[in-house]
């Protein structure tokens, strides 16, 4: 039993090793389907604008809120401002908005696929000549890999107005230095590595979701299951890559 | 169609604020780090910099001008810090400006300040390594600090039994609350000020005085002051000294003639010792006063007489 979990991981491992080496192969060659990636753009972005936004304004507020009581014991409540805005840039918001895209693009990208697959449409394609990967998978990797960076911008955004709001119902700071504050000890060190720590999100999330649909099997049950394990998978993947990601930043010294 | 457009639209809106976020985000830190100013790089060298990385900030009394570029050993005993220096503020740090590492606030990161030197001294200009001022380590400031604390625990241990020994005396207590006693202060020391203002006078009086002396002016400064008159009473005191030695060599004489009288010799000796003389002398008055009673009368009968008593009548 153990052991044929253990092959089908392997089995998994590898079919999403070539997935995603096709994905190059065919990404970047022509012809580029602009039209439905501005599609994707669009369902993928605009459409979870307002769930990360909330998200981000609650995470800034609430990370605001808990750390009040730990900085005032060390009488550092001045530095709360500070303290919160790097460990929302630097951690809580991108992971925290990848969990949100996880589940809402990464389920919608595996349910989407994967009933075109169970109803043939993909084949279908292929028979009318449209190259189905490059439609399908192509511009939808290519929109959650665009897409997730920006959102993750503008959750970090609300994310440190909500931290503002934050502050300030527990003492009163006001908006110049607050920026003054957060700007001080924000770096480039810190931006920088997790916008590009969303670009994996975006693409593993991509992916997967991508991958998942795109193998269907077992009819509309399979829809399901691969909608599900899409959504599992991609969140896995989300804190491996975080894992990676910080110590990568450790070991170049990024801080 | 219609419906495309308006999303690519929205899209459109969403990206281009993301980015503009980024950018604006970026720009503001870069900002704080000082990274869009010109600026020069400079360096100090330290034989301990207490944790100092680059990154840190740079400080010019107090602001911030430039952050830390590069730290590294240049041998055993030295590390030389690069920083930057924003090239506004250059204008105002002389060559003799100097360095440390200080903390930001207690448990802050590290930073270095830099102090501005002499007003006439030559501007500092990139590559230029300033004087460094070594930090203050943390251990010995605190070593010290103990010391002092053991120290007003001891004088406040003291403070305090003073306090006990004022607190139980009740004379002073009485002094304290006796208000006639405040009275009489201020009467004395009302009194004292007269005197002091009439001994002030009288200082004054004093010195005008010795002025005068000092002068020659008046009896006594004249005394004191002309040499003709000190001459003149030497010679006086020796004159005195002259007519003393005659008095003594008369008193010597009067002595042996008092002597001489007093055994009876001499005139005047028998005069004054011998008592026979005394006697005959007695009967010889005796004898004139008869006698020129004698003689009275026969001057009387002389006159009734004729040669005479002619003239005595013209005379009437």
């Amino acid at each position: 039993m153990n052991k044929s979990l253990f092959k089908t991981f392997l089995h998994e491992t590898g079919e999403i090793s070539y997935f995603t080496a096709r994905f190059f192969r065919e990404g970047f060659r022509p012809r580029y389907e602009f039209a439905e990636l501005f599609n994707q753009c669009f369902a993928i972005g605009n459409k979870t604008l307002g769930l990360v936004g909330i998200t981000g304004f609650i995470m800034g507020l609430v990370i605001t809120i808990q750390s009040h009581p730990s900085m005032q014991a060390f009488g550092a409540e001045s530095w709360l401002p500070a303290v919160v805005s790097v460990s929302l840039v630097r951690e809580i918001v991108p992971v925290i908005t990848a969990l949100i895209c996880a589940g809402k693009i990464g389920s919608s990208i595996g349910a989407e696929l994967g009933s075109m697959k169970v109803t043939e449409q993909i084949d279908a394609m292929e028979v009318s000549g449209t190259n189905p990967f490059k439609y399908l998978v192509v511009t939808r990797v290519f929109a959650s890999m665009l897409m997730i960076p920006l959102l993750v911008i503008i959750a970090d955004a609300v994310g440190l107005w909500g931290a503002y709001i934050g502050v300030n119902m527990k003492t009163e700071v006001s908006f110049d230095l607050y920026t003054n504050q957060i700007f001080q000890k924000l770096t480039f060190g810190d931006v920088i590595p997790s916008i590009i720590k969303s670009f994996f999100f975006g693409f593993a999330i991509g992916i997967i979701g991508c991958y998942k649909g795109y193998y269907t099997r077992n009819g509309t049950q399979g829809v399901g299951r691969a909608a599900n394990s899409a959504v599992v998978a991609a969140t896995f993947v989300v804190f491996i890559i975080d894992l990676i990601a910080a110590q990568i930043a450790d070991i170049i010294d990024i801080t | 169609m219609k419906d495309q457009k308006l999303n690519k639209a929205r899209l459109g809106a969403f990206v281009l604020i993301a980015t503009l976020i980024l950018v604006l985000g970026l720009y503001y830190i870069g900002s704080q780090k000082n990274i869009f100013h010109r600026t020069i790089g400079v360096m100090a060298d330290f034989s301990d910099i207490g944790g100092l990385m680059p990154g840190n900030n740079v400080r010019f009394n107090g602001i911030n001008v430039g952050t830390v570029s590069k730290v590294y050993p240049i041998s055993d005993a030295l590390i030389r810090v690069e920083f930057t220096v924003d090239e506004n503020t250059v204008q105002f740090i002389g060559q003799d400006a100097t360095v440390s590492i200080g903390t930001d606030g207690l448990l802050g990161n590290k930073l270095v300040n830099i102090s501005p030197g002499t007003t006439n001294s030559s501007r500092i200009k990139d590559g230029d390594i300033l004087t460094s001022l070594n930090p203050v380590e943390m251990e010995d400031a605190l070593r010290t600090l103990n010391m002092t604390n053991e120290n007003i625990l001891e004088i406040t241990k003291h403070l305090r039994h003073v306090m006990e020994e004022f607190d139980q005396s009740n004379s002073l207590w009485a002094i304290l609350n006796d208000s006639t006693l405040s009275e009489d202060v201020k009467s004395a020391v009302v009194s004292f000020k007269l005197t002091s203002e009439n001994s002030a006078i009288l200082t004054g009086d004093i010195a005008s005085i010795t002025g005068n002396l000092r002068r020659g002016q008046g009896t006594v400064g004249a005394l004191l002051t002309d040499t003709l008159i000190f001459d003149q009473l030497s010679q006086t005191i020796v004159n005195i000294q002259a007519v003393s030695d005659t008095l003594a060599i008369m008193s010597g004489d009067f002595r042996n003639l008092t002597n001489d009288i007093r055994n009876g010799k001499g005139a005047v000796g028998t005069l004054i010792s011998d008592t026979t003389f005394v006697h005959h002398l007695n009967q010889s008055m005796v004898n004139i006063d008869s006698a020129s009673h004698n003689f009275n009368e026969n001057m009387i009968a002389l006159k009734s007489s004729w040669p005479f008593k002619k003239y005595f009548k013209r005379k009437k």
